[in-house]
């Protein structure tokens, strides 16, 4: 047996090098016309190999789309949320868009409708507490076991006033009216007309119920 | 990159290249235009399958590295259509044979132009198998699998292929000590 030898095995490797050389100038060509069915089974295993090739670029090219994503998302979001001015014009983008997509509720169980008003949107478990004429203006109220919120119809004549002192304002355009959302400590209202009535809805309950609430009131 | 491109692949542009030299080397063996073109087609299967590293396509080492796979290929197929092994100008195994350690070998330019001209004097099938480890780098595993033979004829290829270098080193008088 031959024993392992570092020296020995430096040597065979610096001699194959060489080696390779020499037998390259001894192989020889031979100029032939291949069949066809040889053709044909070069030609599919070369298309196999470049569909192999094509998915590793495909998923090579997807990975880097999906890293350069996910930095740009990152970075907008990082830096939309660093900055306040953005911060609020995002995220009030993001609820109008929202908005426009509310889908109207004819479950008569949370619905409503008097001589003036159809509230086609009445949250669950609010029942009507209160419905009473003051000149023009018809006030309704409905309450649950802790909440409440109110609607106020008069004509688009008569004369609304609404309290603004130390609060939020904020106006959102919509498809026909412009609503205006007045937020004072846990109380929110919003004020918009139809061309036929004025309305003011407010109430302590979540702002994005009383906009689906407004959006969902169709007048008689 | 050669996505929705019709620009040909490394595996094809070498095929265009190497085809009619394949070609040959296996005819030789196997006498047959045939069985010469499934050897062509095999050998490229080979370099797909075991994903071997083809760097640069005109190179000695790339045309020897297909040269050697299409020829052991070829081999194999006439040893199962004949049932007997192919002359490969065997070298006679004798057991219990042992050498000197080589320890004191020098290593020089010298030394190294022997040991060529002792590769080169080398049967194909053992030369083969040294160039595979050692040009190339790849492991008996490796080979066992690209030339479709037993990792004990690897073992035994590599090894006697050494002992006939050792063999000649010896005969140079390159090596100082008796064989054993």
């Amino acid at each position: 047996m031959v024993k392992e030898n570092k020296r020995l095995e430096f040597l065979i490797e610096e001699a194959s090098l060489k080696a390779i050389d020499v037998l390259d100038s001894e192989l020889k060509e031979e100029k032939v016309d291949f069949s066809e069915i040889h053709k044909k089974k070069m030609n599919r295993l070369f298309a196999k190999q470049k569909n192999k090739e094509n998915i590793i670029c495909i998923s090579r090219i997807t990975k880097k789309i999906a890293i350069v994503l996910f930095l740009f998302i990152t970075i907008s979001f990082t830096l939309i949320f660093s900055v306040q001015a953005w911060r609020a014009k995002f995220l009030n983008y993001i609820m109008e868009k929202t908005d426009s997509y509310i889908e109207f509720d004819f479950d008569v169980k949370n619905s409503y409708s008097n001589d003036r008003v159809n509230l086609l949107y009445v949250p669950d478990n609010f029942e009507k507490s209160k419905e009473s004429m003051v000149g023009d203006v018809m006030i309704t109220k409905f309450n649950n076991e802790k909440d409440y919120f109110c609607i106020q119809v008069s004509s688009v004549e008569g004369k609304m006033q609404v309290d603004v002192e130390d609060s939020e304002i904020e106006e959102i355009i919509g498809e026909n009216s412009d609503i205006m959302i007045i937020k004072k400590a846990e109380k929110i209202s919003l004020v918009w007309q139809d061309g036929f009535y004025s309305y003011v809805l407010y109430g302590n309950i979540e702002k994005e119920e009383l906009l689906k609430i407004a959006y969902n009131v169709k007048n008689n | 990159m050669n996505f929705f491109k019709k620009e040909k692949t490394k595996i094809e542009v070498l095929y265009e290249k190497y085809k009619f030299l394949l070609f040959k080397i296996a005819k030789d063996i196997l006498k047959s235009p045939e069985l010469a073109e499934d050897i062509v087609h095999q050998t490229f299967v080979k370099v797909i399958e075991n994903k071997l590293v083809i760097e640069e396509i005109d190179s000695a080492k790339t045309r020897n590295l297909l040269a050697i796979i299409c020829r052991n290929l070829s081999i194999n197929v006439y040893n199962k259509m004949k049932q007997k092994e192919y002359i490969v100008d065997e070298i006679p195994q004798e057991e219990n044979k042992e050498f000197q350690s080589v320890e004191d070998i020098v290593i020089s330019n010298y030394n190294v132009e022997i040991i060529m001209n002792s590769i080169m004097e080398l049967p194909d099938i053992y030369r083969d198998v040294l160039l595979f480890e050692k040009v190339y780098g790849y492991t008996k595993n490796d080979i066992s699998h690209i030339f479709e033979i037993s990792i004990e004829t690897v073992n035994k290829r590599s090894q006697r292929a050494r002992e006939k270098l050792t063999e000649t080193l010896n005969e140079k008088g390159v090596i100082s000590g008796e064989r054993k």
